[in-house]
């Protein structure tokens, strides 16, 4: 398989981002994303089905993420989705690159932090 | 289910199957999961939110969910059309022909039916006539008493206005130069709802006082004076005379809109129209001001229509009492100001475009054909995709954007052929067509271009596709490794595409030949004269320098003469009108000896000669004799009428010595004496009906200063022997000779006069006959097609035959037969469509039938000529089957 560049992919949107954080500690399903994503956010993030799975298709064949039969509860028959190598890269790239973003605004007095 | 899973399984469908498809299952349970928490919330308003989010999100995300779909679809298409460069680029000339020539047509439809005049709320401007029933004049315009009773009797409009074109010489700022001037009457520009752009307009007082004001068309103002910002105030010389220039319209007006019937050329400046005292009491004459009028609001067209209608007797009680039984007669026809400018040409237009709509169709018909003949090729790339998961309308949809795709680079490239067309199209039709100006490229053709990019898909493209995805899904990979043989339907649907475009071809080609017969059997028509040999010259004398009646015709003499002694000059002469260009009509009364006629069939066409005219125009005698020199100069006024006037007045007798007067009975007018009788003439174009004439010497006419204008201008006509280019250079140099201030207009063969003269006719029989040769072309490109495809799908079976010692003829006359009962099938269906569709063109035609059997034969003979064509390579192809090879490839 070619190997692909994080990079190339950057910036995210940032709710494509949130999505990759809330996958972070492990696979898990839409609803959870949901919920994880507003919660991280404080309320300020609330993404609806169409939205998350816009992103979930994009996501997908993009190859940042995969889906997953794994954690089945009882009857719950819906899929999983999990964070691939790939979308751990990006991830960790989006990261950085906001990182960097910020350090540089933050030599200008107006962001730095009280 | 609950309720609100229905309502959101409902939101689903919005998406595109596919993603409906990947993720459907997932959204529902995540939606439930969401709808259960916030009712365990117990709150309303959670569960308002949650639904108001849910619709916002699957109304933002599906759209761009569909693009994507599409995105990939059109990349496909682009690189399936790149692998078949044959296929795709004879389906998009087909479509790019169709659609071009669609656009180039209707950009015709947009300027002349579609665009509204260019003046304030033209809907509720009308035109009026004045008419007598029965007689040979269809309608005439107003006299001046006339307009004035109507204008001050009608209560259904808030303005009426006369207007009445002439030419002038504009001369004292450049070369002297002919220029279109429109007297008006002071309302017009308001009536239009327009205004000027600098200075003023015509005032009630400049018409009172007759004040020698002139408001210039910007063109003119920009033509001859640079736009000079000085120009209000300026004096400027219009034959001879001094006119101040008071105002300059803006750059979007122009008026007359051109537009058939008289007083219809745009003007180059607008003068008052200032009846005279003389034109006021003129009753029963002079019927020559157009009167435009706008309906008053909240007033209907047919409450106009009625007013005017009703007070028509008072109208003639306004008549003197010798007139007034002439005067009850008249009525005063109403027409919307458009549907009069447009007139007469709304039917050749729709004509066009109905032809071009069949160009368009037979090259639908042509792609269909072509995506149907490659569906059997390609149901193997399609049924591997059924196999991976596509569904059906999966792929019904991809081949539907295949075929948009098509259509668009069709669209691209017609639009560009269009544009490029315009150009031809108006040059070959000149002034045929009315309201030219308006003929352009704008938003509303380009909007027709595109929404035919997004239509003709859905004609060309639905069949096939589904025909294809579903095979593809039943039939998928069941296959052996030859190329699937076509089933009994696709046959079925091939055989009857080639039908339809038989149809479409030969329902064109008989309205292309309808019209190319009428127009031959036009050209072939009398004008009644000889038109070989002649040439034709206009020129005006001036009022500056040839003011009185003798001065003129004295030039005149001067000029016959001068003419006579070009070279090779076999006769020449000279007359008031041009040839097919007779405009003076008047009422007569003939002596007791005449059969009695009623006085309404008594207005007839009035010329007045010099010279050898007839002889030179080439017009025979049918008794008596033509003018001689001394006719018209002192002595008794002498008449020459035509044959038709001849036989209806004196059926059994002969009208030589027979007197005729102009006017009414009790007129004043002078009794002329009848010396000849010649062959009628045309009065207008070719195929107008022919009506009464007369002829008299010019020297004949008064000499006073107000008759003199009546015969300023003159139409000499030269017969000689030698070729008409260097006899007009002749003619031209003679003119400046005598006075080189002259402006000679119209220098013309005769031969050249009479072509112009069916340039309407000319225009639509070359358009249509040049779609039909389009037409007959893709439609033997798609006939071809299908019989190559036919007989490369047949190579076994053919084997086997000539293997069993078939002849060739035998296989070539198999193949040629198919074409040929398909081609049956096609007339007798495209028959019965052109029967009922020429019908629409019976007002187009000249002596000839809409359901003229010549036409239809010989268009049947051109398709079955095509059919064999188109079958010939094919049927060629065949008969060089090896047995062998095709035995083989099993």
């Amino acid at each position: 398989m070619i190997r692909r560049d994080a990079h190339d992919l950057l910036p995210l949107t940032p709710a494509m981002f949130h999505v990759l954080v809330a996958l972070a500690d492990g696979e898990t399903h839409g609803y959870a994303i949901m919920k994880d994503v507003e919660e991280l956010t404080g309320g300020g993030v609330r993404l609806s089905t169409g939205t998350l799975y816009g992103i979930i298709k994009r996501l997908l064949a993009d190859g940042l993420i995969r889906e997953s039969y794994g954690a089945q509860r009882g009857d719950d028959r819906r899929r999983a989705h999990a964070l691939t190598a790939f979308g751990r890269d990006v991830a960790r790239a989006e990261a950085a690159r906001l990182e960097h973003t910020l350090s540089i605004a933050r030599r200008k007095p107006l962001f730095r932090k009280a | 289910m609950s309720k609100s899973q229905r309502f959101f399984r409902a939101l689903l469908r919005l998406f595109p199957a596919e993603f409906r498809g990947d993720f459907g299952d997932d959204m529902t349970a995540t939606f439930n999961d969401q709808a259960r928490d916030a009712l365990a919330q117990g709150d309303r308003m959670a569960a308002l939110r949650l639904w108001r989010d849910t619709i916002a999100g699957i109304l933002t995300t599906a759209p761009r969910e569909h693009l994507d779909v599409l995105r990939s679809d059109v990349r496909y298409a682009l690189r399936n059309l790149r692998r078949n460069p044959g296929f795709t680029t004879v389906a998009v000339i087909a479509l790019a022909v169709g659609i071009g020539a669609n656009t180039a047509v209707f950009s015709i439809v947009n300027g002349v039916l579609l665009q509204s005049l260019p003046y304030k709320d033209p809907g509720a401007l009308v035109i009026m006539f004045e008419k007598w029933p029965n007689t040979p004049v269809d309608k005439f315009e107003f006299s001046a008493p006339d307009f004035e009773i109507v204008r001050s009797l009608a209560r259904s409009f808030s303005g009426m206005a006369a207007f009445r074109s002439t030419t002038f010489e504009l001369s004292g700022t450049m070369e002297p130069q002919r220029i279109v001037g429109t007297r008006i009457s002071p309302e017009l520009i308001g009536v239009l709802g327009a205004a000027p752009a600098v200075g003023r307009g015509i005032t009630a007082d400049d018409d009172r006082t007759a004040a020698r004001v002139a408001v210039l068309s910007h063109g003119l103002w920009t033509r001859a004076f640079g736009r000079d910002p000085g120009i209000v105030g300026r004096t400027i010389q219009l034959d001879g005379q001094g006119y101040t220039v008071v105002g300059v319209m803006p750059e979007n007006f122009s008026f007359p809109p051109r537009g058939g019937g008289r007083n219809a050329e745009p003007a180059d400046l607008y003068l008052p129209i200032a009846f005279t005292p003389f034109e006021r009491g003129a009753f029963g004459m002079m019927y020559n001001n157009t009167v435009v009028a706008r309906l008053a609001p909240g007033v209907t067209f047919a409450q106009a229509r009625a007013e005017i209608g009703s007070m028509l007797p008072t109208l003639a009680e306004r008549y003197p009492p010798i007139l007034r039984q002439l005067a009850a007669a008249i009525t005063i026809p109403m027409s919307g100001f458009a549907d009069e400018v447009v007139g007469g040409s709304r039917r050749m237009i729709l004509v066009l475009m109905g032809a071009v709509a069949m160009v368009l169709l037979i090259g639908c018909v042509d792609v269909a054909n072509l995506m149907l003949t490659r569906a059997g090729s390609r149901q193997r790339e399609l049924a591997v995709r059924s196999a991976l998961g596509a569904s059906a309308p999966r792929m019904v949809r991809q081949l539907l954007t295949e075929g948009f795709v098509l259509a668009s680079l069709g669209a691209v490239a017609g639009g560009l052929l269009a544009y490029w067309t315009m150009e031809l199209l108006l040059s070959l039709a000149g002034t045929s067509l009315p309201r030219v100006e308006s003929i352009r490229f704008d938003g509303r053709v380009i909007a027709f271009t595109v929404a035919l990019a997004l239509v003709t898909p859905l004609v060309f493209g639905v069949v096939p596709a589904i025909r294809a995805a579903v095979q593809s899904t039943f039939e998928a990979l069941k296959e052996g490794t030859r190329a699937a043989t076509p089933g009994r339907g696709r046959h079925r649907l091939l055989a009857s595409l080639v039908v339809a475009q038989f149809a479409l071809a030969l329902m064109l080609s008989v309205g292309a030949g309808l019209l190319v017969r009428s127009f031959i059997r036009l050209l072939a028509s009398n004008p009644g004269f000889r038109s070989e040999h002649v040439v034709t010259a206009t020129t005006t004398v001036p009022v500056g320098r040839y003011a009185s009646g003798p001065q003129v015709k004295q030039f005149y003499l001067r000029a016959t003469d001068a003419t006579h002694a070009i070279p090779g000059v076999t006769a020449n002469g000279a007359s008031t009108d041009r040839p097919l260009n007779i405009q003076e009509r008047r009422t007569f009364t003939p002596d007791a000896s005449a059969r009695e006629l009623p006085e309404l069939s008594r207005v007839i066409a009035a010329t007045w000669t010099i010279g050898s005219y007839f002889e030179a125009m080439g017009i025979p005698l049918k008794r008596g004799r033509f003018f001689t020199d001394a006719d018209g100069r002192g002595g008794q006024p002498v008449v020459i009428i035509n044959e038709l006037m001849a036989n209806r007045l004196w059926p059994d007798q002969d009208p030589i010595g027979r007197q005729i007067k102009w006017g009414i009975a009790a007129s004043q007018s002078p009794w002329m004496t009848i010396v000849g009788v010649v062959g009628d003439v045309k009065q207008s174009a070719l195929g107008t009906e022919t009506i009464a004439q007369t002829y008299e010497p010019l020297f004949q006419l008064p000499d006073a200063p107000r008759v003199a204008n009546f015969y300023r201008t003159i139409n000499l006509v030269v017969r000689s022997s030698r070729e008409p280019a260097s006899v007009l250079a002749d003619l031209r140099a003679t003119i400046q000779r005598l006075d080189p201030a002259l402006p000679v207009t119209n220098a013309q063969a005769l031969a050249d006069v009479v072509g112009e003269s069916v340039k309407p006719q000319r225009f639509s029989m070359t358009v249509v006959a040049a779609f039909a040769l389009i037409a007959l072309g893709l439609a033997a490109i798609g006939i071809y097609g299908v019989l190559a495809n036919a007989v490369s799908q047949e190579t076994h079976e053919i084997g086997v035959r000539m293997a069993l010692g078939a002849r060739p003829s035998t296989v070539v006359w198999s193949v040629l037969r198919r074409s040929l009962a398909l081609m049956a099938v096609g007339v007798v269906i495209g028959g019965a469509g052109a029967l009922a569709i020429t019908r629409v063109m019976s007002g187009l035609l000249y002596e000839v039938r809409p359901t003229d059997a010549a036409t239809f034969a010989t268009s049947v003979l051109v398709l079955a000529g095509l059919a064999v064509a188109a079958s010939l390579v094919p049927a060629w192809r065949a008969t060089r089957v090896d047995p062998l090879i095709a035995l083989r490839a099993e």
